[in-house]
């Protein structure tokens, strides 16, 4: 899509670069009255006076003289020959020359007198340029013209090319800003357009749409690294919601047909009251075992949206060392051998709760795959200074390490898939969704060998917080 | 005990009322959180059933005000979130207990029950409890010993509290999910009996060699202490 012109306009890029070019004219404006006022002012001014002076001077001395035109007349006449840089013109009252130095009157005064700025002629021909003089023109009692003024020199003249010469730099300067600003602007338009544009592919549905970033390294790569990152984390919670979700209609389609079936076949056969009370409790059960793994899918997806700066620094060892108090009286009842091996002091940031759970469905698991008489260990250890494993070994069948990344993916249940053993397969995809929600992993390995197989380890491998933390 | 329930769901308030009344209780109902509110400031209930989602006004913000007026009335929170976080933000609000949906009419009962109890020893003076009595079974807090029929038994420290909760419970069911919030403060489903095996060590310990059993088994409910 190509933007029109105007557009550009309106970006905040093209306001700055218009203010900017604003900013340069004022100063190169005020340069130039500056410059004037220090040079040309100058220069006027005393001309001015000077002229001034000269002016009383000669009216006086008219005045002051018996035949005082005749005087005017002869002064004039002698001071233009003298050279001494003043200009004269004396006219009779229509304004025709007299004498003087210039050849002709500028204005002509109503009365009394005023002060003059103008152009004169010097040399014969036009070629020769006109210089600028400034001074005082006025109507002498007798009615003729007296015309006193000096010469202003080269300065005007440096002065006008030098003043030419800012504004029209200035002006240049201005049509130059403007079409920068023009460039920039729709340079800077086109990477936010860019990021508008993933945004709204986004809303449309897109979601792996991501912004570009160019490599420019400026502020517009790095909220486009930030918008993708948050994309990212976006896509990644939906995707868990819609995997919960795909589970959970996959999961609960074949248990609800069961029931529906069941309620339809006790409701046509009609039954006696017994018969229909077992029908009612079988289907009670089964409402149970849905409840359960809705529960276990909502509280798996609960997980992502646990922030761990919330969680406080707390002991591992007493995390273990309760469950261990709560379920080796149950392991060792169900006839298991049951034991500890607890490192004290492991404090790291963590979730009491979450971390029971997935101990609970760790010990949980290894009771339902070890067989009887098996040996189960809850441990609690540092594996280095700055990192802790807290989990569960047993000496069971284990899982072979090929199916071990299949094993903790949700609702796979390896082995027999027509085994009744209650559970719904997401032990493992729990236990493995509370330790990265502590910045760990779950790490399944071969626990201890014996005449059932390799036996399995299933460890939270989570950070630890330090000693002062 | 008279009750009021708030709960919007039509179906899930005459489930409620019906399972509440069949054991005697007395309810009365309200559709939404303003009525809730005026009801339970108007009227002198026992225990108030609140949802946690209500038209209105919600349950948080009902409880919150109700409280502020300095009712004490216990109040159990009903509610479809059943993560922790939900249960501290109700309780912070000034619930006194929090109550997942779906939950076992047997669980429900049981809670009222125990929430009704507490009222009625609220009003007793403010001595703290330092002996506890269920029969011949004789609890003291304070040197932390158990006797029954003048023989001393010996607990776990976490036999000691699984008892002293069923002691403090004495005459009602307790679930097996209030033992697992109050004594060992786990809000999961454990998924295996764990409950069941330590109530019955508790049980070998205090029943085993006397001829009169305290210690009750419910069927699908849970346990009773009663002499």
């Amino acid at each position: 899509m190509k933007r029109p012109l105007w557009a550009a306009l309106r970006t905040t890029t093209f306001r700055l670069a218009m203010v900017n070019a604003a900013v340069v004219f004022a100063l190169s404006a005020a340069l130039v009255a500056y410059l004037y006022w220090v040079t040309a002012g100058q220069v006027e001014a005393s001309a001015q006076s000077a002229a001034q002076d000269e002016y009383r001077t000669l009216v006086a001395r008219s005045g002051a003289a018996i035949d005082g035109i005749d005087w005017l007349n002869i002064a004039v006449i002698e001071r233009a020959a003298a050279g001494n840089g003043f200009l004269y013109l004396v006219a009779d009252r229509t304004g025709e020359r007299i004498s003087g130095n210039i050849t002709e009157l500028p204005q002509i005064p109503e009365r009394g007198s005023a002060t003059i700025g103008f152009r004169y002629q010097v040399g014969l021909s036009p070629e020769d340029g006109s210089r600028r003089a400034r001074g005082l023109v006025g109507r002498l009692p007798d009615g003729r013209i007296l015309l006193v003024a000096r010469d202003l020199g080269d300065a005007p003249i440096i002065l006008s090319r030098a003043s030419m010469a800012i504004w029209l730099g200035g002006a240049v300067g201005l049509i130059a800003s403007l079409a920068a600003g023009m460039l920039l602007s729709r340079a800077a338009a086109r990477r936010a357009e860019a990021l508008a544009r993933t945004a709204e592919a986004v809303m449309g549905g897109d979601l792996a749409r991501r912004a570009p970033v160019t490599g420019a390294g400026d502020e517009y790569d790095a909220l486009a690294s930030r918008l993708n990152a948050m994309l990212d984390e976006i896509e990644r919670l939906l995707r868990a919601t819609r995997e919960a979700g795909d589970a959970i209609a996959h999961d609960l389609r074949s248990p609800l047909t069961r029931l529906k079936s069941r309620l339809e076949q006790t409701i046509a056969r009609s039954p006696d009251q017994t018969e229909a009370r077992a029908a009612l409790a079988e289907t009670s059960a089964e409402v149970d075992g849905l409840l359960a793994t809705f529960n276990e899918v909502l509280r798996l997806s609960r997980l992502e949206t646990i922030d761990p700066r919330t969680f406080p620094r707390i002991d591992l060892a007493d995390v273990a060392r309760e469950i261990a108090e709560l379920y080796g009286v149950v392991i060792e009842d169900t006839g298991f051998a049951f034991s500890t091996k607890i490192e004290s002091g492991l404090f790291a940031k963590a979730d009491r709760g979450l971390l029971s759970q997935a101990l609970a469905n760790l010990i949980d698991n290894a009771l339902k795959y070890t067989p009887q008489g098996g040996r189960i260990r809850l441990e609690a250890r540092a594996v280095s200074p700055r990192r802790a494993a807290i989990g569960v070994v047993d000496d069971g069948p284990g899982i072979a390490s090929g199916d071990r990344a299949r094993a903790v993916q949700r609702f796979v249940r390896l082995g027999d898939p027509s085994r009744s053993e209650p559970g719904i397969g997401l032990g493992l995809s729990l236990a493995k969704g509370v330790a990265e929600r502590h910045g760990g992993s779950l790490v399944l390995g071969e626990g201890d060998a014996s005449v059932h197989g390799p036996g399995l380890s299933a460890l939270l491998v989570l950070p630890l917080a330090g000693s002062n933390a | 005990m008279r009750l009021l329930i708030v709960e919007d769901d039509r179906d899930m308030a005459c489930f409620l009322q019906q399972a509440l009344q069949e054991v005697g209780h007395v309810c009365d109902t309200a559709g939404d959180g303003d009525t809730g509110l005026s009801l339970a400031r108007d009227g002198d209930y026992d225990v108030l059933i609140v949802d946690r989602m209500l038209p209105a006004r919600d349950g948080i913000a009902l409880v919150t005000d109700f409280r502020a007026g300095g009712r004490q009335t216990p109040v159990l929170f009903l509610s479809a979130l059943g993560d922790v976080e939900d249960k501290v933000e109700g309780l912070k609000a000034g619930a006194d207990d929090y109550l997942a949906k779906p939950f076992a009419a047997s669980e429900l009962l049981a809670r009222v029950e125990a929430l009704g109890r507490r009222r009625e020893g609220a009003g007793a003076p403010d001595s703290p409890v330092t002996r506890l009595k269920v029969g011949d079974l004789e609890m003291d807090l304070l040197a932390r010993t158990v006797h029954r029929g003048g023989v001393k038994i010996d607990l776990q420290p976490r036999e000691f509290r699984l008892l002293e909760f069923l002691m403090r419970n004495a005459g009602q069911v307790v679930t097996r999910t209030m033992l697992l919030e109050k004594v060992w403060d786990y809000h999961f489903d454990p998924q295996t009996n764990v409950i069941d095996v330590h109530v019955s060590r508790l049980r070998s310990k205090i029943d085993k060699d006397f001829d009169t059993t305290l210690l009750h088994t419910v069927r699908g409910a849970g346990y009773r202490l009663e002499p």
